[in-house]
């Protein structure tokens, strides 16, 4: 009798193993046939210079950014911005930004030759800071205008000289030796950041709404001024 | 001065094309990233709290 028993249970386990083994499956296989991810084996990298003008007792500030890229790590350079804007502090945690630059992107095969595309931006942004207990949470929207010229010789199907896109970024900071940010504050910082595109790029289909992802983690030092 | 990690992918929505369907791609690259953003000081004003936001 206890062998049936557990003869029963032993049969049992093995079709809810079976079960779930299946769901999982057909859950998953679905998803690799629909979906086709790429990543480039070689890495990159981004070098950033940022100057920022805090807001003052009216709430007026600014920035201006220089910012280049590489193909590889610090070799295959390829692509420059600069941008600058002006910033008001509506209240603490409140920020507006109107921001507008300039974004060359070459082919770093052949420099030469010129940029491939020049890209003049304007966007609207908006800010909100909540500085809640040591970890500081950053919600960050942007509507931006784009205008794009292209080389004489590029030809992209599709491509469109004007778009708009819209972006959110949340970002989270956590201070390691102070409780804010202050001189000598060593930090954590992570962010996420969605991209939306109205209008495909490069693509006659109007009706989807392609999007970038753009996650970072980066650790961070703030140096006294001066 | 900040030094981090930043994956940047870029998906395009599943279409029906010329040859037929296109699956959703996404096409991703890694980036070493390395930041200097400088605070033009203003010693004569009251010190608001702030994050050390990238500016991107």
């Amino acid at each position: 009798m206890i062998t049936h028993l557990s003869s029963q249970r032993l049969v049992g386990g093995l079709v809810r193993a079976l079960l779930v083994g299946s769901l999982l499956v057909a859950w998953l296989a679905p998803v690799q046939a629909q979906s086709v991810k790429m990543t480039d084996p070689q890495w990159g990298s981004w070098l950033i210079a940022t100057a920022v003008l805090p807001g003052g007792p009216k709430g007026w500030g600014g920035y201006a950014e220089v910012q280049t890229r590489t193909n590889g790590v610090m070799r295959q350079f390829f692509y420059t911005e600069l941008k600058a804007g002006v910033s008001y502090g509506v209240a603490k945690n409140f920020n507006l930004l109107l921001g507008g630059g300039r974004y060359s992107t070459a082919d770093y095969r052949d420099l030469k030759a010129g940029a491939l595309n020049v890209e003049r931006r304007l966007w609207q942004q908006l800010t909100l800071t909540q500085f809640t207990a040591r970890l500081k949470l950053e919600h960050r929207y942007r509507i931006e205008q784009r205008w794009f010229r292209f080389r004489d010789d590029v030809v992209p199907t599709g491509a469109f000289a004007y778009r708009n896109r819209m972006r959110y970024r949340f970002n989270a900071f956590l201070p390691l030796n102070h409780q804010t940010f202050t001189d000598k504050t060593v930090f954590l910082s992570a962010y996420d950041e969605v991209f939306f595109n109205p209008r495909g790029p490069f693509s006659s289909v109007t009706a989807c709404m392609p999007a970038r992802v753009t996650s970072s983690i980066s650790t961070g030092r703030c140096r006294p001024a001066g | 001065m900040q030094a981090g990690w930043v994956n940047q992918a870029n998906y395009s929505a599943a279409r029906n094309g010329p040859t037929g369907f296109v699956p959703q791609t996404n096409v991703a690259k890694n980036n070493l990233v390395l930041s200097v953003l400088y605070r033009i000081s203003q010693p004569d004003k009251p010190a608001r709290q702030y994050v050390p936001s990238q500016q991107d």
